[in-house]
């Protein structure tokens, strides 16, 4: 780098100061007296991914931290020496190609070239920035990626095939299915729109921008080449890149859009050092097909605007030391700074574009740190979202366990549970066979980790409360969060107390069960719909045994939203009763398979008088019933409760066909 | 055959009779009267006692029992009594008169138990000191209050208790029920409290159930199909001195204050509840004491006065429940392994990942930041278009995108600017900046966390993972309220002495943009070890956080923004990454996150 930079800060100092405010210098290695850095250049910034590009930033970033530092051997500056090319043409070269392809093409036929080993300097540079050395010829070209960051082809100048005795190089693009050989050996079918070169035999001989083909590279033989440097339509390179899936470092560079005005230097640079390194003079004219050469435009930015964003305002004098090394023209009034942009910083298109130059290198460590001192927007809260965590906090209390299974599960999951494929949402580009619906309802991944536990823990008590993703046609998946809670066992009694808990959460009366709702995924005899909101109830035996469970599992199902939609926004409050409450006990003898629920629900509403009904015992066929009567009127007397208690016996003789237990 | 006085009146105390005849029996003289008022053992009710007095001595009576039709008294004897002899017996009136109280009570608290459990069948009862009544059947235990009020609302009915001479046959007709082995020959004596069925009984009583004074049901007891229900009368009846009116509200002070020296009590004093009970609502207690003056309250407000006490019984009543159950010294059977382990709340676990997204949502919600809901799954247009990234630009290819397969049959759907065209897992929350911006409502302070993906799973990836976004427009916004809201962050999360930096990056939906880092808490910033070890934690002191930027004026425009007139700022961070370098969980593989295993869950 030194090459290119002259300063007498350190390695470290460079890491350090390049980091704050330039590319990103991962790390310093230093092999023997060179230090080799490791930089992240981003996408947009071509023009850095080369030793004179970081150079360049070096020299405009150093000084901001008290360092003299300059740019040695500016490429842009070299445009003086085409005077001194003088050359014998006797070589030709007849060329055609397409602006739209191709905005720059330059060539020259290099002759009396000795093939060999480069010497040890240009090996070193080379071997210690990852490239392997293979010839002078190839090296030279390999180096002027490096120092310059613009690619570089040769060929061998006898393998481009005349046409009309004069060799031909015609640049278009490929047709579909046609076959290149690049020079890895690799024979590759082009998807058609490629960009190649095709000699006037017919052949392909390259690959634009990505690699030369087989047939026309440079042997240990070779005696003539040709020097060859271009510019391409980034858009067309990075298709065929994606495309064949073969990605080369040219390639990389080229795909992000390469400065045209840098290919002559490129060219003279390579010149010089094929006369140094291999003996070879200049033997044609210097082809430059150049369409529409680059003019430079400005891009303006109001000075409030960069105040506003830096929260300082900088002097004309400090505007212009930022921006003149980093090769940015400026005219600064009062209310405009006014830049012109140099052709190897064309990603400064905005005002905002300006502003990151300004305020990177006036550096980001001296801008204040403040919380917003405006008025904060005034936004109702998404209630859905307080509703998920309150109800998380309750079930980690009542000792439940939260699983996060994929959103994503396989196509055989979607089998086991019956699910309708033409109905999920599918990956077209999927990372395994384990992710390829979207779930359309919680419990196949659920259960499938609630299986993988089973070996781990007795008594599992798990839930998941996230979205399955219901299928609308033609538009987004209706993103509904699901509560699902296992146990394993048959833990219906459990099931059912937490449903009714959290149904008193939300204020909801607990539903009547729906015989119409369908209930396939549980077992028969241990199910419970919740209407709209769900159901719960024992694993199907059936479903059990496809999943590869041995161990009944109870599951708790519960459709969050419905329970968002009718939650009771009000709770009114219940005066505390003044009076005391009656409390007796009622033994009832019922038949087989006698159901509980509907009898204490008719008891409970039998009466004004009565407070609760519930059930404190059951043993063989008695049930028996805790009544607490209440008025808060008065204190209650036998006389109030015989009739309200004859009631209830009558009601449940007559209604439900059970006797009051006599002694 | 002894003439039985008492059963015609058992108020009288004295009686002049003739002695019939006196044995000596060991050291027990045993005396038959012509009449007596002495009542002997029976029925459930104990024998009096009591002196008889002659011309040439006194008897003490000890005992009295029937023999036949005599009534024999057992006692000692200090001179001589012959038969023939004219004697004045006295009774031991005080003991009597409570015995009566106990027994006319037993038949109240029976007419209670009746009201409430008509189906119990009375089997037997005793009216000593150990007082009960005990029925076939069971009976809850708590029904003992019941049965309590029912019996203080006969008595303080103040009901005439009446006694009477019939056939068995009247009997049968009358009586709820007819105990076995009753004579069919002679007349039958039952007793009658007014209103409720007659009873036979052969036991001295009081003439008004006012009498029996307040009757407490100290416990019911169950065993097999039998039910004891133990009950305990005043042992002294408060003589009915000067009776002054109370007030309603000094009446209630005087509960109160009895409620309060008894809470304190129960909480403070190490005698047995049991004891306690007996203490603060037993027969000698202050609140009964109180109860009893019920009366002395003006009639308007005594219903009023009736709830505290009830409020206060219960009070006391819930404090006795809660006392531990034993206080007493420690016996080999109230020992306790204090070494033992303790009884745990049931222990549930939430995922860091809910936990991570909890606190980071309070933590912006303090400066102003509302948790927003933006999908999933998007359109490409809200993923990457609108963020200033076309179909196949480069920037692209820093996020593995999944993508959902098209519908078949189904044209591509246009509406104005939004290509409905493709859609995709969203690879970063960043979808929610235009669609927040689309709201419409100016300023945004916004916190959008959602599950991401991308197609990538490794130790350091996995394919579902969670970011939090943020987004900040307004008028004048600056790199410096980035800096100040990241450093809250930092500061709020991580600790307060760690740091954050900005350093230059590129995003193609913000301009400029930064990388954030944070300042490494093993080697507090230095980037090297006190041993002089650099740190294997971080680069130079620094850790790599998270990606922000000003808001990208095409993006803002996207969003119906003008950008000049707004600017912003936003960032995307990634949950699990946050939470991993906040818990120093130091996982070796992110995945274990996603793995369910509960033998990972468990250990937060």
């Amino acid at each position: 780098m030194r090459e290119y930079l002259k300063t007498k800060a350190t390695p470290t100092q460079i890491k350090e100061y390049l980091s704050l405010c330039g590319p990103s210098v991962e790390r310093i290695d230093k092999i023997g007296k060179e230090t080799i850095y490791e930089i992240e250049v981003t996408s947009n910034r071509p023009d850095s991914m080369s030793i004179v590009g970081i150079a360049r930033e070096a020299a405009a970033i150093l000084p901001h931290f008290g360092i003299a530092a300059d740019l040695l051997n500016d490429p842009y500056k070299s445009k003086s020496k085409i005077q001194n090319l003088k050359s014998k043409v006797e070589k030709k070269l007849k060329i055609t190609t397409d602006p739209k392809l191709n905005p720059r093409f330059m060539a020259v036929v290099i002759t009396n070239v000795k093939v060999g080993p480069s010497p040890a300097w240009l090996r070193q540079k080379l071997e210690m920035t990852g490239i392997r050395s293979l010839n002078n010829v190839i090296d030279i070209t390999n180096y002027l990626m490096r120092a310059l960051g613009q690619p570089a082809h040769t060929f061998d100048y006898d393998e481009v095939k005349p046409k009309n005795g004069i060799p031909t190089m015609v640049l278009r693009a490929s047709k579909r299915e046609e076959k290149i050989t690049t020079l890895d050996d690799k024979t590759h079918t082009l998807p058609g729109g490629d960009i190649v070169i095709e000699d006037g035999s017919g052949r392909l001989i390259d690959l634009c921008g990505i690699m030369g083909a087989k047939n026309s590279s440079i042997k240990s033989t070779t005696k003539t080449v040709v020097l060859f440097i271009q510019t391409y339509n980034p858009a067309l390179i990075r298709r065929t890149l994606m495309t064949l899936a073969h990605r080369t470092e040219a390639g990389s560079l080229f795909e992000k859009g390469l400065d045209s005005e840098l290919v002559l230097p490129t060219v003279l640079k390579g010149i010089e050092l094929m006369k140094e390194l291999t003996g070879g003079q200049v033997a044609s004219q210097l082809y430059d097909l150049y369409h529409q050469p680059y003019k430079p435009y400005t891009v303006s930015v109001k000075r409030d605007k960069v105040d506003s964003y830096l929260s300082t305002r900088l002097s004309d004098k400090e505007l212009k030391n930022i921006l003149k090394p980093l090769g940015l023209a400026s005219n600064i009034t009062k209310d405009v700074i006014t830049v012109t942009v140099p052709s190897f910083r064309q990603d400064i298109t905005l005002d905002v574009d300006i502003i990151e130059e300004i305020a990177r290198i006036y550096g980001y460590h001296h801008i204040a740190t403040k919380l917003p001192d405006a008025e904060p927007p005034v936004v109702m809260p998404n209630s859905a979202l307080a509703w998920e965590e309150e109800v998380k906090v309750r079930l980690r209390d009542w000792g439940y366990t939260e699983l996060y299974t994929y959103s994503m599960i396989s196509a055989e999951l979607m089998d086991i549970f019956a699910l309708d494929k033409t109905k999920a949402y599918k990956i077209s580009n999927p990372l395994s066979n384990e992710w390829i619906y979207l779930r359309p309802s919680l419990w196949p991944s659920f259960l499938s980790s609630v299986k993988e536990n089973l070996n781990y823990r007795e008594g599992l008590r798990l839930f998941e409360l996230a979205n399955t993703y219901r299928f609308r046609p033609n538009e987004l998946p209706n993103e509904y969060p699901i509560l699902v809670v296992a146990w394993t066992g048959e833990r219906f009694f459990e099931a059912k107390g937490l449903a009714e808990a959290l149904f008193d959460l939300f204020g909801i009366p607990f539903p009547d069960p729906d015989p119409q709702q369908p209930l396939n995924w549980y077992d028969e005899t241990r199910r419970l719909g919740l209407g709209k909101y769900g159901a719960l109830g024992v694993l199907s035996p059936n479903l059990q045994h496809a999943l590869g469970i041995k161990t009944p599992i109870t599951v708790l199902d519960l459709l969050f939203p419905e329970l968002i939609a009718d939650r009771k926004l009000a709770h009114p409050y219940q005066p505390i009763p003044k009076h005391p409450p009656v409390v007796e006990d009622l033994a009832f003898v019922v038949p087989v398979h006698f159901q509980i629920g509907p009898l204490i629900t008719a008891l409970r509403a039998g009466h004004r008088l009565i407070n609760t009904v519930s059930l404190l015992d059951t043993y063989n066929d008695t049930r028996t019933l805790r009544v607490i009567y209440l008025d808060p009127q008065k204190n209650l007397t036998n006389e109030d409760i015989v009739p309200v208690r004859e009631k209830l016996i009558k009601l449940a003789s007559e209604k439900f066909g059970v006797r009051l237990k006599t002694a | 055959m002894t003439e039985l006085v008492y059963l015609k009146d058992s108020y009288l105390k004295e009686l002049k009779t003739k002695v019939v005849s006196c044995t000596q029996k060991g050291n027990t003289w045993e005396i038959v009267l012509e009449a007596t008022i002495f009542y002997p053992q029976g029925g459930g009710q104990p024998a009096d006692k009591g002196e008889i007095v002659g011309p040439n001595g006194k008897a003490l009576v000890k005992h009295v029992r029937r023999e036949g039709e005599n009534v024999v008294h057992e006692g000692t004897l200090e001179g001589e009594l012959k038969p023939g002899d004219r004697v004045e017996c006295v009774l031991d009136w005080e003991e009597r008169y409570r015995n009566m109280r106990r027994h006319s009570a037993g038949h109240v608290v029976h007419e209670a138990v009746m009201q409430i459990a008509s189906e119990l069948k009375p089997l037997r009862a005793n009216h000593g000191k150990e007082a009960y009544i005990e029925y076939q059947g069971t009976l809850p235990i708590d029904k003992k209050y019941q049965i309590e009020q029912k019996a203080n609302d006969i008595v303080n009915q103040n009901l005439p208790i009446s006694a009477e001479f019939v056939s068995l046959e009247e009997l049968q007709k009358r009586s709820s029920f007819i105990p076995e082995h009753l004579p069919k020959n002679k007349p039958l004596r039952i007793v009658t409290i007014q209103g409720f069925l007659p009873v036979p009984d052969g036991g001295t009583q009081v003439k008004q159930t006012a009498e029996v004074e307040p009757v407490t049901i100290s416990g019911i007891e169950n065993e097999l199909e039998r039910v004891r229900i133990y009950y305990v009368i005043e042992e002294e009846a408060e003589s009915k001195q000067t009776e002054e009116i109370i007030s309603a509200s000094s009446f209630t002070g005087l509960l109160l204050e009895a409620q309060q020296e008894a809470l304190s009590e129960i909480e403070n004093s190490q005698n047995p509840p049991n004891e306690l009970r007996l203490k603060f609502l037993g027969p000698k207690s202050e609140l009964t004491r109180l109860t009893r003056q019920i009366r002395l309250v003006p009639q308007a407000d005594r219903q009023q006065v009736g709830i505290v006490v009830n409020q206060v019984k219960r009070t006391i009543e819930e404090a006795l429940q809660q006392a531990p159950s034993d206080k007493r010294q420690v016996t080999s059977e109230t020992w306790v392994d204090v070494t033992m382990p303790g009884i745990r709340p049931p222990e549930g676990h939430l995922h860091l990942v809910t936990q991570a997204i909890t606190e980071i949502t309070r933590i912006f919600e303090r400066i102003g930041f509302t948790r927003v809901r933006h999908p999933e799954v998007d359109w490409d247009w809200y993923a990457f278009t609108s963020l200033n990234m076309p179909p196949n630009h480069p920037a692209r290819d820093e996020w593995e995108t999944f993508f959902i397969s098209p519908t078949p049959g189904v044209k591509q759907l246009r509406t104005p600017g939004i290509q409905k065209k493709s859609i995709v897992l969203t690879p970063h929350t960043s979808n929610g900046q235009v669609r927040e911006m689309e709201k419409g409502k100016l300023p945004i302070r916004m916190i959008n966390i959602a599950k991401c993906y991308r197609r990538q799973s490794d130790v350091s990836h996995v394919p579902m993972f969670h970011q939090f976004e943020g987004l900040y427009v307004d008028r004048e916004v600056s790199i410096s309220h980035l800096k100040g809201v990241v450093d809250y962050f930092v500061r709020q999360y991580f600790g307060p002495k760690r740091e954050m930096r900005l350093r230059p990056f590129h995003f193609q939906f913000t301009e400029p943009s930064f990388e954030i880092d944070i300042s490494c808490d093993l080697c507090q910033g230095k980037g090297h070890l006190p041993d002089g070890q650099s740190c294997k934690l971080c680069k130079d002191g620094w850790l790599e956080l998270a990606g922000a930027g000003m808001v990208h004026p095409v993006v803002l425009r996207n969003g119906g923004i003008d950008p000049n007139k707004y600017s912003g700022w936003a960032f995307g961070w990634g949950v699990e990454r946050v939470a991993m370098m906040k818990s120093g969980t130091k996982l070796d593989d992110i995945r274990l996150l996603y793995s369910n295993d509960v033998r990972f869950l468990e250990q937060f």
